[in-house]
């Protein structure tokens, strides 16, 4: 990629590329890494944009590092390498998820794959929290398969202190439950209580489950004491020009009509919902897909256009149509292969020229 | 060893019940932000105060005996609804409401506000301190002052508004000379807020 953009970052460096790749949110996380040295939250006096709007994990570990190299390295490169660390982290894990609930390698193979070349994937190495986000995810994912109910608690709490959306994970927890208590055949009735009764009596399942709101709970505890307000990060969502207080579906209706033809955007997600419905109804995969339906539903609450984005990063969505593109025949699979491959490569040439309507 | 997993599960619960009732806690007081600064509600709650200020930023540096000088480096973060962008010379006052803030801490004494005016469209403005009429705004030499009885203020924030019942019309409509669609009604220089002598 860095000798592929060459000519249109005009560099050769590999600080200089880094440099010129982490643009918008990246400059933020910098900010971030930079008030936790300096222990001072920076506030933009323009306009009120303020860094407690991005949540501390991932600027905590860069920092950390940063202050290992002597702050000598870049902290975009610094960055780079944490995030591709996490990165890795988490296609091994995928990998051994795909292995225990599919059992099948193609699927892992694919997935890795589209998930190292496919849409959206540079920004796992950007000093962005998608690639902590999708590391910690998958992690719980797998602990959740193996009902190592404290150790997805423990890694839902870093998951919830990366990104607020990792609070999401508690339904993730609940719908699995369900879905194994539904297929449990040695309970003869089940009923709604019976269901809680057992998941109450396993201490383990309780506690785990009570731990991931921890690292959310926390950074609200902290903004409670600094500026009086634990939502502060949603607050100060406004100053971006974002509402909080949209109605989801509203804006899905006017994306889907509002031009013609469809947008980028209109087409990603069609393409979304139909990759969450083969999931539920065809995988039945329900616990795999509530995350990304809450998801939508948050992101369409303040901005659609972060959907697409979103979605590449919750793990489950790439997995389903990863299922969906290994059931395809040679030439299909080769087809849509190279257009994702080609579609990357266009919205990562829009991200270096500073167009961000399609990422 | 029964003994023991049956205590660790116990803990198990109280640990979990501690973290559930601190949930709850936490969130209750988040719903709850009245302990944040007045500047802090006024920018990112309310969306009144139209740039953003540090907590006490009105009381600093926007007190009574200061004034506010409306350009780019000068002192302008005083201001709330009805206001146009910076300019070099000024700020318009946009449609028929513009709103600004002073900070008093002394309500004995009697105010006096001057404002300095550069351009004024022509229409007829009235002032309100915290929902009392002052009086109308009349400019002399481009500068209006009207006296603000004690009774009318608070100690604390104070919401001036500067309203007129003209229509306002964009600007383009009233002057050849200009295409903006700006629908201005003054272009203010300075307000000081100051106790009467």
């Amino acid at each position: 990629m860095v000798l592929f953009y060459s000519p249109y970052t005009r560099t050769t460096s590999f600080t200089g590329f880094c440099q010129r790749v982490n643009v918008y949110d990246s400059t933020w996380f910098k900010m971030y890494i930079n008030c936790i040295l300096d222990k001072f939250l920076y506030v933009d006096l323009n306009n009120g944009q303020a860094v407690w709007g991005f949540f501390p994990l991932m600027p905590l570990i860069v920092s950390f590092f940063w202050y290992l190299t002597g702050f000598k390295a870049d902290v975009y490169v610094v960055g780079f390498f944490i995030n591709s660390l996490f990165f890795m982290v988490s296609e091994y894990f995928a990998y051994k998820y795909i292995m225990l609930t599919r059992k099948k390698l193609d699927v892992a193979v694919f997935y890795i794959l589209f998930m190292t070349f496919g849409l959206y994937t540079f920004y796992f190495s950007l000093l962005y929290s998608e690639s902590l986000f999708l590391c910690l995810l998958t992690m719980c994912f797998y602990y959740l398969k193996r009902k190592k109910y404290l150790t997805v608690g423990i890694l839902g709490a870093l998951l919830s202190l990366t990104r607020h959306t990792g609070v999401i994970f508690v339904f993730t927890i609940l719908v699995s439950l369900i879905v194994d208590y539904k297929d449990d055949a040695t309970v003869l009735r089940k009923n709604p209580f019976d269901f809680v009764l057992r998941a109450v009596k396993n201490p383990h399942l309780v506690l785990g489950t009570c731990l991931v709101p921890l690292g959310l709970f926390s950074y609200m505890l902290f903004l409670l004491n600094y500026v009086n307000d634990g939502l502060a990060f949603v607050t100060v969502v406004c100053t971006w020009g974002r509402n909080v207080d949209n109605y989801p579906f509203e804006q899905f209706f006017n994306e889907f009509c509002g031009e013609f033809p469809p947008s980028f955007l209109s087409v990603a997600l069609v393409i979304v919902l139909f990759i969450i419905c083969y999931g539920v109804f065809d995988g039945k995969r329900y616990e795999e897909m509530i995350g990304p339906v809450i998801t939508i539903i948050l992101c369409a609450s303040t901005v659609l256009m972060s959907v697409p984005r979103a979605m590449i990063g919750c793990f489950t969505i790439v997995l389903t149509f990863t299922d969906m593109y290994c059931k395809l025949s040679k030439s299909s699979k080769v087809f849509i292969g190279v257009v994702v491959l080609l579609l990357e490569g266009v919205v990562f040439r829009e991200w270096i020229l500073l167009h961000p309507d399609l990422c | 060893m029964l003994d023991k997993k049956k205590i660790v599960s116990v803990l198990m619960y109280f640990v979990a019940a501690v973290l559930f009732c601190s949930y709850l806690i936490i969130l209750v007081r988040s719903l709850d932000s009245s302990n944040a600064s007045d500047e802090y509600r006024m920018f990112y709650k309310e969306h009144t105060l139209a740039f953003y200020l540090h907590d006490d930023g009105l009381k600093e540096e926007y007190c009574s005996g200061t004034e506010a000088v409306y350009l780019p480096d000068g002192k302008y973060r005083n201001l709330g609804e009805g206001w146009g962008p910076l300019g070099p010379n000024g700020i318009w006052t946009l449609d028929d409401n513009s709103t600004f803030y002073f900070y008093v801490d002394d309500t004995s004494a009697n105010q006096v506000i001057t404002i300095n005016c550069i351009d004024n469209v022509g229409y007829n403005n009235r002032l309100y301190v915290n929902g009392n009429p002052v009086g109308d705004i009349i400019f002399q030499d481009g500068v209006a002052s009207l006296e603000i009885s004690n009774t009318f203020l608070v100690e604390g924030i104070n919401v001036f508004l500067i309203h007129t019942d003209d229509d306002v019309l964009p600007i383009c409509e009233l002057r050849s000379e200009t295409e903006s669609q700006y629908a201005v009604n003054m272009l203010i220089y300075s307000i000081k807020l100051e106790a009467e002598s």
